[in-house]
């Protein structure tokens, strides 16, 4: 409680500080507490294994059932493509800020669908995603952008956590477009009751945003 | 004042730890490894062993002679079941030194070690109960006849007759129980003898399995296996034999349990089913390199829970674990 407080205080005795320091700033490069909505595309390459049957693969029905004749298994890699819409909705806030640079925060939560080509098609369904970014944002020049460094967990048919870099490329009017991308490979692993561990499946995360702030 | 040049790599670094530092799991993949290749030189299909001790060993293929080991599978001697001229059919110890061997249709028992057998009778097939009762059977037209013996094969008597409906095929021994089989294409039940209570039961199967190869029961579990490659099991104690396991359509062979752990073999096949938490089920058990077996397994046999010796072809003989 003591340090949720504190925190509060360190961050509206910043803001108070930073607003007062660049008041001649056009409006929409001055980096302020806000909301930001964003519309986010991403791409997942996905690397899948599991046991396949390696041999003749031919079918006979039996009874009802259809069942592999003669199968010889093996663990075989699959690759496969992911693909993700989502909106979210989230808060920016600044830190800190001087007349050419600011450092902060953007938290944000969102809601959206993922697909996948054949391969994985389990892994169809709804997502909630939480990606979280400390930012530093750079206005000395007629580039304005936004580094981005965070963190997110997605709730999916098999939910993961990613470390997430990005850069947001701010356009007037307080819209941006965003390029983010996974730092880390996520992956699930395959137990082998010897005790040997190996990756069962693997996610990377690429996308593309649109985002807008208020 | 903080300084972003190094913060900003520190924190990179930090993340990253955070998304990939926790390890979740997909699946468990029961692999077999192998503790000891006891197999036996020049060997073809070994498909009755007993080792009644770590030392001392016994194997049989399908020739009219066994082999022996004295030195945990180190060297195999060959051994002449007196003087049958038939193939083994069967071969069980109680002991390092009394067992009995079916040769053709000839029951023959040796009290030392193998180095003498002697004629007991004829039969259509033997066995040993998990209780150590010497088990021997042999059909006419109409019954099928099960005599036990308690004395280690030294004398058997006659426990009791399973009528016959059709053409005899064969029996399987499990646990305490002998069930008969009998030529039935679509066969939906087998006859069964307790040589303990002495009681006769139906087995009431519905799944679709031409022919049973072998069964085992133990409190926690239940499997019947054969042909087609299914595997059956009654999904509660008291219910029917049905469909459990029907990844392929190999031929399974054996099938035996350590409490709740399952392990059927045949064809290029060995399937396990193993209780992961709450569920149970069949999977096929692979080598350290995540493949089936391309060999044949003809009998496996558990000797603690997470050992067992497995018999297969060219020789092969294995102690092994999951």
């Amino acid at each position: 409680m003591k340090q949720t407080l504190l925190t509060c205080l360190i961050f509206i005795i910043v803001n108070f500080y930073s607003e007062a320091q660049h008041k001649n700033k056009k409006e929409w490069q001055v980096d302020k507490f806000g909301f930001i909505a964003s519309g986010s595309y991403g791409i997942l390459p996905i690397q899948l294994s599991g046991l396949t049957d390696v041999g003749s693969k031919v079918s006979t029905m039996v009874g009802s059932q259809w069942v592999t004749e003669r199968p010889e298994y093996a663990i075989k890699d699959t690759s496969a493509l992911m693909m993700n819409g989502m909106v979210h909705l989230g808060i920016n806030i600044p830190f800190y800020r001087t007349a050419t640079w600011s450092f902060g925060a953007k938290v944000n939560a969102g809601i959206g669908f993922q697909r996948s080509r054949k391969a994985a098609e389990g892994l169809n369904g709804f997502v909630l995603d939480f990606p979280q970014f400390l930012y530093f944002r750079n206005y000395k020049n007629k580039l304005d952008y936004t580094i981005l460094l965070g963190y997110k967990y997605t709730y999916a048919p098999l939910s993961y956590q990613l470390a997430l870099g990005g850069i947001d490329f701010n356009l007037k009017h307080n819209k941006a477009i965003r390029l983010y991308g996974g730092l880390n490979e996520y992956k699930y692993y395959r137990y082998f009751t010897d005790g040997r561990t190996e990756p069962a499946f693997r996610l990377r995360e690429f996308g593309l945003a649109y985002v807008a702030s208020f | 004042m903080i300084n972003y040049k190094t913060t900003f790599p520190f924190l990179l670094l930090l993340t990253v730890w955070l998304a990939s530092c926790e390890k979740k799991y997909l699946e468990i993949v029961p692999v077999l490894q192998v503790e000891q290749d006891l197999s036996i030189p020049g060997a073809n299909d070994v498909k009755y062993f007993s080792f009644p001790s770590e030392q001392i060993g016994y194997a049989a293929e399908n020739a009219s002679f066994i082999y022996k080991t004295s030195d945990g599978g180190k060297s195999w001697l060959k051994l002449a079941v007196g003087n049958a001229s038939n193939p083994c059919r069967g071969m069980e110890f109680f002991d390092t030194l009394n067992g009995m061997c079916l040769m053709g249709e000839n029951v023959y028992v040796t009290d030392n070690g193998g180095l003498s057998w002697t004629y007991r009778g004829s039969g259509q097939f033997m066995g040993i109960s998990t209780t150590g009762k010497g088990i021997m059977g042999f059909s006419t037209r109409t019954s099928c006849s099960i005599l036990v013996s308690t004395n280690k094969g030294k004398s058997f008597q006659l426990a009791g007759n399973i009528k016959l409906d059709r053409e005899f095929e064969g029996a399987i021994i499990a646990g305490t129980k002998v069930f008969v089989l009998e030529n039935d294409q679509a066969f939906r039940s087998l006859s069964g003898f307790d040589v303990e209570t002495r009681n006769q039961e139906e087995l009431v199967v519905f799944g679709r399995m031409n022919n049973p190869a072998a069964m085992f029961y133990n409190e926690y579990s239940k499997a019947l296996v054969g042909s087609s490659g299914q595997i059956l099991q009654p999904p509660s104690p008291d219910e029917s034999y049905q469909d459990a396991y029907f990844g392929h359509t190999y031929t399974y062979f054996s099938v035996d349990g350590y409490q709740d752990l399952l392990i059927a073999v045949g064809e290029r096949t060995a399937s396990i089913n193993r209780q992961y938490g709450e569920e149970s089920k069949w999977s096929e058990l692979l080598d350290r390199d995540g493949r089936s077996f391309p060999f044949t397994f003809f009998k496996i046999k558990f000797i603690n829970e997470n050992t067992f010796y497995l018999s297969g072809n060219n020789g092969l003989l294995w102690r092994a674990k999951i």
